[in-house]
């Protein structure tokens, strides 16, 4: 477990931490999500014990550890592995020599090195990769050797700095999901910083938010993200989108859902309204947003209707001749 | 006549070769740690040292600013001590290691400077120390601006040893000047230029051919 007490670190005269306490349960993911600017970086540094805080105490299982110096701060420091956004991976190392390197600094033999890089690039799904030159992989496939890397002194603990936010959506998925399973095999508490609420809530089990160097809101994601208590968490919270088509498979199949969007004109007459009207219409709101791009309003929507299908044909077809692109959620 | 120039010339392009590989040496011995320690020392690096690192960079630009042809003379009495004479081939050795020690310095600080500063970092949080840092992780990172920046040198250093046989350094640029310049002697003026064109080429076309290699082994290219 981490403890954090009453942390304060400024740099240059400037605040960046205000009174941080923070506790994280051991084996779990604990995101903490924040704005640039908020103090997740430094956080991390101060976690990583990269940098010392300028008062407040740390403790790594009951131990004190902000305080430690030389060799005593090395060995606590190899418990931890890191991954980062940019990945950092040496160019002038191949795949294997990458994953490699912590056990070549921690005095390994060529045997174990060899073996341990082989395990760890099963690991993560990369063993057909082995001699590969990093420019040749993809963002994703080097976030995956930089896990390998991480792992590779078998640490227990996992920090990742906005470790998905180089990423393209789908990649993340499966880095996350990659580090989801990671965690379940090998017993590992996760750290990790973002300012994506999205990867929060595909991967944490808690989370905290901090905003202007303080913890404002700490939790499990599922009753942070049920209940939130601040604006910032609110605002997090609604750059989810807005709408899972997963949540669909709970309803009845018998009825017709679709997503409707609304272009910038349509998104501002009673459309729907007159819709019901005349061709009266049964129909259940299951969803909406509106979102401003470059100013103008976009809309969308997702619909259950009810009707029979020959009213709904046409409907669809008004619908479509007003300008709204219609999307059937066949599930 | 023609092949009566060549003949003059074999031996002293020798000279030249022993010269220019001899300081090459020398001067990469003297500059890579200084190189290292420059870029180390500087503020936000790895061991920020900035009272070092000011006093190490105004030391090596004053060597720098120095025209070549007195930091030779100046070298004479440093060549009597070290090699025991003042002329010939060896002894011109100890004035071109010194005029291109900063140089290689600098070449070698920028190199290291251009890597990546969040490598840095990862590899310190990867527990590196810091010898661990600079050769196993920044070295082999900048390997190819090295690469570049040593045949640089070796070109500089080839350019200087000419200039270095006016005041007795032997070689190439004595023979041009003694045989080509003073008894007009153009066949071998322009068989002296010639060869030292042929050795500078030849050394950019292997230090471009091996960070090519390079690049091409890390995917760059």
């Amino acid at each position: 477990m981490i403890v954090l007490e009453k942390i304060t670190k400024s740099y240059n005269g400037l605040q960046v931490l205000n009174d941080i306490s923070l506790e994280i349960q051991p084996n779990v993911i604990h995101g903490i999500i924040g704005k640039s600017g908020a103090g997740k970086s430094t956080l991390l540094r101060l976690l990583s014990l990269l940098d010392a805080p300028d008062s407040g105490e740390i403790f790594f299982n009951g131990d004190r550890v902000d305080n430690l110096k030389g060799k005593e701060l090395l060995n606590r420091r190899r418990q931890f592995g890191m991954i980062f956004q940019n990945f950092n991976l040496f160019s002038s190392r191949n795949v294997f020599r990458n994953v490699a390197y912590p056990l070549e600094i921690a005095g390994q033999d060529k045997k174990t090195i060899k073996n341990r890089v082989c395990e760890l690039l099963d690991l993560v799904g990369l063993s057909d990769k082995v001699d590969y030159s990093i420019s040749k992989l993809s963002g994703g496939q080097k976030q995956r050797v930089a896990i390998a890397r991480a792992l590779a002194n078998y640490p227990k603990f996992l920090f990742c700095d906005e470790a998905t936010s180089a990423l393209d959506p789908q990649t993340t998925l499966s880095i996350l999901q990659l580090i989801k399973d990671i965690r379940n095999k090998i017993g590992l508490t996760v750290v990790m910083i973002t300012h994506q609420m999205e990867v929060v809530k595909e991967t944490c089990d808690y989370a905290s938010v901090i905003d202007d160097g303080k913890v404002i809101e700490s939790d499990t994601v599922k009753n942070l993200v049920g209940f939130p208590h601040t604006k910032i968490a609110r605002e997090f919270i609604s750059t989810l989108n807005p709408f899972e088509e997963k949540a669909l498979k709970k309803l009845s199949h018998n009825s017709i859902k679709c997503r409707l969007h609304f272009g910038s004109k349509s998104a501002t007459k009673p459309i729907l309204s007159q819709l019901i009207k005349e061709q009266q219409l049964d129909i259940n709101i299951l969803s909406g947003s509106m979102r401003t791009v470059n100013d103008e309003p976009f809309g969308e929507l997702v619909l259950e209707f009810i009707s029979p299908a020959d009213n709904l044909d046409v409907a669809i077809e008004k619908l479509e001749s007003q300008g709204i692109t219609l999307e059937r959620l066949d599930v | 006549m023609f092949s009566d120039a060549i003949q003059m010339l074999i031996e002293p392009t020798f000279s030249t070769i022993y010269m220019v590989v001899g300081s090459t040496i020398v001067s990469l011995l003297l500059g890579v740690p200084l190189g290292i320690l420059l870029c180390v020392t500087s503020a936000g690096n790895l061991i920020p040292k900035p009272m070092l690192n000011n006093i190490l960079g105004r030391v090596i630009n004053i060597l720098r600013s120095f025209p070549f042809i007195i930091l030779m003379i100046l070298a004479f009495p440093l060549s009597r001590w070290i090699v025991g004479t003042s002329i010939g081939t060896t002894a011109a050795i100890v004035p071109l290691s010194v005029a291109a020690a900063p140089f290689v310095a600098r070449i070698i600080e920028t190199a290291l400077k251009e890597v990546n500063p969040e490598l840095i970092q990862a590899a310190k949080a990867m527990c590196s120390s810091n010898m661990q840092i600079i050769f196993k992780a920044m070295i082999p990172e900048a390997y190819p601006s090295l690469v570049s920046g040593v045949t640089l040198t070796i070109i500089n250093i080839i350019g200087y040893s000419a200039m270095s046989g006016a005041v007795g350094g032997g070689g190439l640029g004595d023979v041009a000047i003694r045989y080509g310049y003073q008894r007009f002697r153009v066949d071998i003026m322009i068989g002296a230029v010639f060869a030292i064109i042929l050795m500078v080429e030849l050394t950019q076309f292997l230090g471009d051919r091996i960070v090519g290699n390079i690049m091409k082994k890390r995917g760059l290219i």
